[in-house]
């Protein structure tokens, strides 16, 4: 009987609920009690043995394996609650120790809390005033976790200065951890006494006391007198636990702790817990047993602690106790994490894995088992191309179907083909592999049993686990899975054979090849998990990359080819073949329109052309209507005035609703990462469906049309001709006579430096120069590398930047001459591929052959830490409905995603939601009527305002109190979140007013009936009403679904984002072009530097605006003030003369070298300097200048040294003459000019000569601000935490910006993403790396933490503050 | 219907460009009295022509392609600013064989962005 309507039906499976069950308010990690222990614990575990050997191996009761704390087979049950292994979660025992024990886990607290109470009344080493005001502190409501560590640092070094306890007066001195064992404490009481230099010093009572008790040792044992002094107190675990117990409440709360949760003496052990046996299964081999190592070191604990109370028993002698006592301790240490540091590895045997072990590491239970699963219902296989397949499409071998189930609910609509399914049984596809009656939760295997019984018995509402089948939603991937477009969703399509095969437009979001590569498949199991990935991960949904909005599934390789080759102009068809080429790429269930020939007269013919028109519009009711004008890859802008669509490579494409007018299709056009692409025009313009259609007809066509065709290249296609044999030979010889030349200059000394360079440099510098031009002169114009390295020349190899260096005795190899620096012995290789290398130049080709292998193996393991800690620490960041970006402990770290709301992946121009040339020829030639009059000028902008008035109105300005303010005004008072969306109307605005502009240029305006009116209104500048309107609709609507959706997670795409193309990056530095010997850090290790916040980083450089821009000897005044000079740079020379009367130093400056470097100096100046130089200050040195000399005087008089101090007299001496010699040498490095930190300053030039920029490398933005003749408001730095310091967060923010945006320009990444970076770097006030040390003060969680790094000390953290996470 | 001749005129070759493609070469054609100047794509294989030929051109309907010998479909595109005041240049394009006309205003005034036929015949 049908359910009524309306009623609830049960629809067989769980449905995803929108409410949840249960939810999870708080966790809480905390410490365990003694209590606590014991009331959990169903058995006190006190026997080492496993099994009874002596009634017959049965489990030991009291052991480790005790079965009342559960069982690890499945044949048992527990003793406790009797169940079955699968349904016992297990019961914990508990073991006695005799004496308390440290826990390593909670050891650097221990040690912490030592440090801030009194050794011996165990208060808190703080006045009652200070303890009350840090009391307060800690007590301020909405304290995060970064300003509590703060304030606990700030604690604990107050408390460790303090020498005697307020309190109790005793003396309190240095607690710190042995240096060698693990697990010792030292107390060195009397370290101030001891370090005292004072005479007067007077031992304290305990001291006495203390050495008192040695009085016996030292007596009968005479070695001891000789340590006796360095005699420390030994903090062990049982004074430490009476210490901590002694300690109040109220200090519990000073120290961090609520002592509710956690007490101090909970971080020792008293009792250890026994978990589960389930969780340290035995895993049994007929007779024998192998046991997990935790049931091995309980045991090992139950042991030692058994030894140490027999030891205590029988009052085995103090030093046998402590040993035991120590070995037990290292046994727990042991149990809990198997590599404590300190401990000696050696003697432990093999490592084993601890508690610790178990969690940490990518294999641990956070990374391998919580963040990450196993999973059922996936495949994986070799992958190979099928164009015949859909885009959307995956073909799945019938092997990998029939192993691979859905389960189907039975309906009326699908009950025959179930029917059908379970008929054909779990071998023969399509079949089912299970059953599962409605009402029941029994799966019924259908290997076995009557088939045709059980299918005919198929009711509705059963389910049926069936074969994949044609249509079915699956999730395709491959690794690595750098970004989110590594994992889609396809259709699956089940074909014969044994691969997986998928349209080669599909390759690029995977990086796939099929040269071995292999894929996994993964098949959702529910209806709402098919919609989902439909939506989110469908191949049609993810055609645009979020990096920046361009396409990336897009025809590759043999589609381009075919592509161009069929749209030249060359190629005309006769009807027939014309129709042959048109059903190629259209399948039966599309119509197609044959459009009229190009040629009619004298016979019907169409063009390769007009394949394309009907590719992209096969019919009349086809709505898509495609247009574009784009470079093709050969475009070259005309020099001469001609149009760009007579360019004679045909080289610019004009498309015109559907109809291509001229130009080819190639990479730029069709292919993946350019935004004028047709399939990308038909993704913004209508829909996906229609872009994925598109690819769909083109990769048909280009197989069938190319399987016809034939395309092939030879070995005599890399012949290389007569004439280019020559024109490289004559290159060759000029490139080789000018390095000559320059040799002969360097050799001769005549090589005009460059700036900040030495004469080898600059010629390295030149013949680079020279030598890396040769290729690509020798290359035929726009012939690729790899064409011109087979057919041409090889070129320079380049190794580490440079020229090869040498590897053997001043030269790179013996075959030749020593100290050669012509081109073919520092690695040119003139030969190509084809003709063949010579041996050396195979040898120099090898060399920077395995340099790239090298870089690539170190590139990707540093990328991929890289990406993963960028991963860490902005996946919880998503927009939300009121269009913040937070994390996932709801801080604000951007107010608006991006400043605009702008989502990258929906930017139609570079960085902007819309571009308007394009937008504009698209309503202009959709809405084109001959009929229609064009607007006037004043008519084009009064409709403009009035379309835009409407969109103004809804942005109207307001400040704090309501007051309405001026649309722009943009003080601080009105500035508001609507700017950006203002600032694109008035975008929208400045482009319609150009185009009025143009009209009234053609004299629109002037008298609408004179001819050159007419000709500028109906022609060169028509713009109709409904054009006009179509257009700022179509721009408005553009802006709108741009916007960034609530719950979107830009963290996670913009992490992917900037960590994806790094994998792309070179290691390698890069130099200015110009400014030679001026380097920067470029690439991944540059990135590195910025997101890791790094206070120093390789190549710091300031870049001063000059307030003079033009003048370079203006220029050089300001580099004379920054850059350091010293003395010996102006010194001509320096004498010095010594009689018994007198000594005297003279130093004769060189004016003439101050005036040509234009340094401001004199010699007062100079005298100035010499005398703030710390060895010159002494009252014994009297100075005498002259116009151009400094007299420095010494009094011998041996009455004058009485000042000096003693490190003065060390380092010269207190003999007159000797002391006039040592300040000889300090004399030429004492700095008289430039900033301390700037170690070179460099003017770098434009072409023009008109914009100079200094250059500083080195610190010191401050003072480089401040420098009379820069421009201080235009001087920036590259080092983000100098920029920190001297101008604060905000530049901070945008100095990773702007240097995050340079390393990566190459890589066309949308600044959003990084500027979310930047904001996820400095949201908290202060510049945080993307480190675990970054990460711990941006986050509170502490789940979040452990799943990063150092999971066991995140968590032993928690659980020794107990607080709420 | 009005006139179905859109533009007519008399040309003579003043160049031919055959390098590039086999089938196609572009000619560059001067009207008889100088004012008009044009470059065309033509199927070089079906049309052959020469240098100092001279060609009747006309744009207009498919009605009276039976008295030309060479006839073209297309599309006439955009229009530009010519190099004078008052001339202007027209794009048409026949499937990517395009047309570049250039010349003064009145001439080319009927001409519409929309499908024309190209009639040449000696």
């Amino acid at each position: 009987m049908q359910p009524p309507e309306g009623a609830q039906i049960d629809l067989g499976k769980a449905q995803v609920m929108d409410q949840a069950p249960k939810v999870i308010k708080q966790l809480k990690f905390g410490v365990l009690t003694n209590n606590d222990i014991v009331n959990q614990a169903v058995v006190e575990v006190s026997d080492r043995k496993f099994f009874d050997l002596e009634h017959g191996r049965t489990i030991a009761p009291h052991g480790p394996l005790d079965p009342r704390m559960g069982i690890s087979n499945k044949t048992a049950s527990c003793q406790t609650c009797g169940l079955q292994l699968k349904d016992c979660n297990g019961h914990f025992g508990f073991v006695r120790l005799v004496l308390p024990a440290f826990h390593v886990g909670y050891f650097r607290q221990v040690i912490g809390i030592l440090q801030e109470i009194c050794k011996q009344c165990g208060r808190v080493l703080l006045t009652e005033k200070e303890r009350r005001q840090y009391l307060r502190e800690l007590r301020r409501p909405g304290l995060d976790n970064l300003r509590r560590m703060q304030i606990m640092k700030r604690l604990n070094a107050r408390c460790r200065k303090t020498r005697e306890c307020y309190y109790c007066d005793a003396i309190n001195g240095v607690v710190k951890k042995v240096g060698s064992s693990a697990l010792k404490i030292t107390h060195d009481k009397f370290r101030a006494f001891n370090a005292s230099s004072s005479v007067k010093k007077q031992p304290p009572v305990s001291k006495i006391v203390f050495d008192e008790s040695f009085a016996d040792a030292r007596k009968s044992n005479p070695d001891v007198e000789k340590h006796f002094k360095k005699a420390q107190e030994d903090l062990n675990a049982l004074r430490v636990l009476k210490l901590f117990q002694k300690i109040s409440n109220a200090d519990c709360e000073i120290l961090g702790l609520d002592p509710q949760e956690a007490r101090p003496e909970m971080f020792l052990w008293q009792f250890i817990p026994a978990p589960p046996v389930c969780i340290r299964p035995s895993v049994g081999q007929d007779a024998a047993s192998t046991e997990d190592d935790l049931t091995a070191k309980l045991g090992d604990i139950i042991q030692s602690n058994m030894t140490l109370k027999s030891a205590l028993l029988k009052g085995a002698p103090v030093q046998n106790i402590m040993e035991c006592w120590d070995y037990m301790q290292l046994q727990i240490a042991v149990y809990i994490n198997s590599d404590v540091p300190g401990l000696n590895k050696a003697d432990l045997g093999k490592p084993i894995r601890g508690f610790v072990q178990r969690l940490k590491g990518k294999q641990g239970r956070f990374r391998g088992n919580l963040s990450g699963k196993r999973v059922e219902f996936s495949g994986r296989t070799v992958i190979s191309p099928d164009p015949n397949l859909r885009i959307d499409e995956v073909a799945i071998p019938e092997l990998v179907a029939k192993n691979m189930t859905y389960p189907e609910l039975v309906t009326r609509y699908n009950k025959e083909k179930l029917q059908k399914c379970v008929r054909n049984g779990p071998t023969k596809w399509p079949g089912a592999r299970y059953l599962v009656k409605k009402g029941s939760d029994w799966q019924t295997n259908l290997k076995f049993g009557n088939l045709k019984q059980v299918a005919n018995a198929l009711q509705e509402g059963d389910m049926v686990e069936r074969h994949l089948e044609d249509g079915d939603i699956v999730l395709f991937n491959r690794q690595p899975s750098l970004h989110k477009l590594s994992i889609l969703s396809h259709f699956a399509k089940i074909r014969p054979h044994r691969t997986f095969r998928l349209n080669e437009c599909v390759c690029n979001p995977y990086n796939a090849d099929f040269d071995g590569d292999e894929m996994n498949l993964h098949v959702p199991q529910t209806e709402e998990a098919r919609a989902e990935a439909m939506e989110l991960m469908g191949v049609k949904n993810n055609l645009a990359t979020p990096k920046n909005g361009e396409p990336i599934i897009s025809a590759i390789q043999d589609f381009i080819s075919a592509a161009f080759l069929l749209s030249n102009k060359d190629n005309f068809y006769d009807r027939g073949t014309f129709s042959q080429i048109c059903l190629y790429m259209l399948g039966p269930e599309t119509r197609f329109d044959l459009p009229p020939p190009s040629i009619m007269k004298p016979q019907m013919l169409w063009t390769g052309k007009q394949v394309f028109n009907v590719l992209m519009h096969p019919n009349k009711d086809d709505p898509v209507l495609v247009n574009l004008d784009a470079a093709c890859r050969q475009f070259k802008a005309p020099k001469d005035g001609r149009p760009k669509d007579l360019d004679p490579n045909d080289a610019w494409l004009v498309i015109r609703n559907s109809e291509v007018m001229c130009g080819v299709m190639d990479k730029s056009t069709i292919g993946s990462g350019k935004k004028d692409n047709v399939f990308y025009i038909m993704l913004r313009d209508f829909g996906p469906a229609a872009a994925a259609e598109g690819m769909n007809r083109l990769s048909k066509l280009s197989a069938r049309w190319f399987t016809n065709m034939g395309f092939s290249i030879g070995i005599t296609d890399v012949y290389p001709s007569e004439r280019l044999i020559q024109s490289k030979n004559d290159l060759v010889e000029t490139a080789y006579a000018a390095c000559d030349e320059v040799i002969a200059k360097y050799k001769a000394g005549t090589l005009e430096k460059y700036p900040g360079c030495d004469e080898l440099q600059t010629m390295e510098n030149q013949i680079s120069g020279i030598l890396s031009k040769v290729r690509q002169e020798a290359g035929d114009e726009c012939s690729s590398i790899n064409v011109s390295q087979m057919v041409a020349l090889v070129g320079q190899q380049i190794i580490g930047g440079q020229r090869v260096q040498d590897g053997f005795q001043d030269r790179t190899l013996p075959h030749f001459p020593k100290n050669a620096r012509q081109p073919p012995s520092k690695g040119f290789v003139r030969n190509s591929f084809f003709s063949g290398l010579e041996p050396q130049e195979f040898i120099f080709h090898a060399m920077s052959g395995r340099e790239g292998l090298v870089d690539t193996a170190v590139k990707t393991a540093e990328t991929g830490y890289m990406s993963r800690r960028l991963m860490k620490s902005l996946e919880d960041l998503s927009t939300m409905y009121d269009d913040t970006v937070r994390n996932s402990s709801a801080a604000i770290v951007q107010f608006q995603y991006g400043d605009d709301k702008l989502d990258p992946v929906d930017m139609e121009g570079k960085a902007k939601p819309v571009h308007f040339d394009r937008t504009f020829i698209h309503s202009e030639s959709t809405t084109y009527s001959n009929d229609e009059r064009s607007l006037l000028p004043a008519e084009i902008t009064a409709v403009c305002n009035e379309m835009l008035g409407k969109e103004r109105a809804k942005l109207t300005r307001q400040d704090l109190m309501g007051n309405q303010l001026q649309y722009m005004d943009r003080s601080d008072n009105g500035i508001d979140q609507y700017e950006s969306a203002r600032d694109f109307l008035d975008s929208i605005e400045e482009y319609v007013s150009e185009k009025a502009k143009k009209l009234s240029d053609l004299g629109g305006d002037i008298d609408p009936s004179g001819p050159s009116s007419r000709k500028g209104l109906d022609h060169t500048g028509k713009l109709t009403e409904t054009t006009l309107r179509a257009f700022i609709t179509a721009c408005l609507t553009k802006y709108r679904k741009a916007q960034v959706e609530p719950g979107h997670a830009v963290g996670a795409v913009g992490a992917q984002s900037i960590g994806e193309p790094g994998t792309q990056m070179t290691l390698k530095t890069f130099h200015f072009a110009g400014v030679a010997g001026m380097s920067i850090t470029q690439g991944v290790p540059r990135i590195k530097e910025i997101i890791n916040a790094s206070k120093e980083i390789s190549t710091p450089v300031i870049s001063c605006e000059l307030v003079t821009k033009d003048s370079l000897s203006s220029a050089r005044i300001v580099k004379g003030r920054i850059e350091k000079t010293f003395l010996r740079d102006v010194m001509e020379s320096m004498t010095h003369n010594m009689s018994p009367e007198r000594a005297y130093i003279t130093i004769r400056i060189n004016l003439q070298t101050i005036e040509k470097l234009q340094l401001e100096t004199d010699v007062s100046q100079i005298l100035k300097a010499i005398k703030s130089h710390r060895r010159f200050r002494g009252d014994d040195i009297s100075f005498e200048t002259t116009k151009r000399t400094i007299k420095m005087f010494m009094n011998l008089d041996p009455s004058s040294k009485a000042g000096l101090t003693k490190t003065e007299i060390a380092t010269t001496s207190i003999d007159p003459f000797l002391r006039l010699n040592h300040l000889k040498r300090f004399l030429p490095n004492i700095q008289i000019l430039g900033h301390p930190r700037a170690n070179r300053a460099i003017i770098r030039t434009d072409d023009s000569k008109t914009n100079n920029v200094l250059l500083v490398e080195g610190y010191g933005l401050m003072e480089c601000m401040t420098t009379v003749g820069v421009d201080g408001l235009h001087t920036r730095t590259n080092n983000v935490m100098e920029a920190r310091e001297v101008l604060g967060i905000e530049a901070a923010r945008s100095t990773i910006i702007t240097e995050i945006s340079e390393v990566m320009k190459d890589m066309d990444i949308d600044p959003r993403h990084m500027q979310l970076l930047a904001d996820v770097m400095t949201y908290k006030g202060e510049v945080l790396g993307i480190t675990r040390f970054g990460l711990q003060k941006m986050r509170d969680s502490v789940l979040q933490l452990a799943s990063f790094e150092k999971t066991a000390d995140h968590l032993f953290d928690a659980g020794g503050r107990a607080v709420p996470i | 219907m009005a006139d179905p001749l859109l533009f007519e005129d008399t040309f003579a070759i003043t160049s031919i460009n055959a390098q590039k493609y086999d089938r196609v070469s572009r000619l560059t054609c001067t009207s008889t009295d100088a004012s008009t100047t044009f470059t065309l794509d033509v199927n070089s294989e079906l049309y052959p022509c020469a240098v100092g030929d001279w060609r009747e051109v006309s744009m207009g309907e498919q009605t009276l392609a039976n008295d030309y010998d060479y006839v073209c479909h297309g599309k006439v595109y955009r229009f530009e600013e010519g190099q004078t005041k008052d001339t202007m240049a027209v794009f048409v394009s026949f499937g990517g064989l395009l047309l570049y006309l250039e010349g003064p205003y009145r001439k080319l005034a009927l001409l519409k962005i929309d499908h024309v036929y190209l009639l040449l015949k000696k």
